[in-house]
């Protein structure tokens, strides 16, 4: 099975987050494609859905504070709540 | 009773020290660096500071270009609070418009994104906490504000501990309020706002 896709969208004033990040994709050999959130246009057809959608609803003001937004396969890991087990049961589902 | 009242009027006032200076971070500040307990994430800013970690040294630049430019587009990126002890305290902001691109928190809607400032972080250093150092910085911050013309100024605040981000009770207390809980994923925080004298 492939490798799960890790998408990382960073605020680059909130940098703390992202090298534990950077880290766990290296240690599970996930494949990791990082935005950088003040570069980004959310009209941007070249990005993915969902990092387009994310980009809007944080600028919009609708969902806050954004530190940070990792996503794993398209989905969004919680950014509160660590990022060790998600990465890990996202290994156990890639290797069945 | 003449005695007394000459007694009184040769009694200097006594000469309380402010409990520390605050002034706007500027470009040597960030270029430089800033000495202090207080300093904080600051601390990382200038080159010479930077982490080895190569994980960590790309995004510590873009953070430096990212404050550099709030400084030239708005004159300061914040305020800090010293005393005898260096940097005791500071807080960083920006105006909603920058905020926005960011993702930062802000309220919706997109009336005054020219005249709101966004207060991004405050800290005081836990030594000198309870001394009134983040209600100073936080009544700076709104001063700023006005004499720059905004007239309005956002932050966000945990109403509870929970994460170990600024609390909103001092901004409460200068004078904001509670606009709305906003959820992130597990965390909520306040978002608050209040208007300048402008």
């Amino acid at each position: 099975m492939a490798k799960p896709l890790v998408e990382l969208l960073y605020n680059a004033f909130c940098i703390e987050e992202v090298p534990p990040i950077r880290r766990l994709a290296r240690q599970y050999g996930f494949p990791l494609r990082e935005y950088n959130i003040w570069d980004l246009d959310p009209d941007d057809q070249v990005l993915p859905h969902h990092i387009r959608g994310k980009i809007r609803r944080v600028r919009s003001g609708e969902e806050g504070f954004f530190a940070g937004a990792c996503f794993i396969d398209g989905e969004e890991v919680d950014w509160w709540q660590g990022f060790e087990k998600p990465f890990a049961a996202a290994s156990e589902k890639a290797d069945g | 009773m003449t005695g007394g009242r000459a007694s009184r009027s040769l009694s200097p006032p006594p000469v309380r020290k402010p409990m520390a200076e605050i002034r706007p971070i500027s470009r040597a500040d960030l270029e430089q660096g800033m000495k202090g307990p207080g300093v904080l994430c600051l601390g990382s800013l200038p080159r010479s500071k930077w982490s080895d970690d190569p994980d960590l040294r790309d995004l510590q630049e873009l953070r430096q270009r990212l404050y550099l430019g709030l400084v030239d587009k708005v004159g300061t990126c914040g305020l800090v609070a010293f005393d005898d002890d260096g940097v005791v305290g500071f807080v960083t902001f920006m105006p909603k418009a920058t905020a926005r691109r960011l993702g930062f928190y802000s309220l919706p809607g997109d009336d005054k994104l020219e005249s709101t400032l966004v207060v991004a972080c405050i800290h005081v250093t836990p030594t000198k906490r309870g001394a009134g150092i983040g209600s100073t910085l936080i009544q700076s911050v709104k001063d700023w504000a006005a004499d720059h013309g905004y007239s309005v100024v956002e932050a966000i605040g945990e109403g509870q501990p929970q994460y170990g981000w600024h609390a909103s009770a001092p901004f409460l207390a200068c004078g904001f309020e509670v606009v709305r809980d906003q959820w992130h994923g597990s965390w909520c925080g306040q978002v608050m706002k209040c208007t300048t004298r402008t």
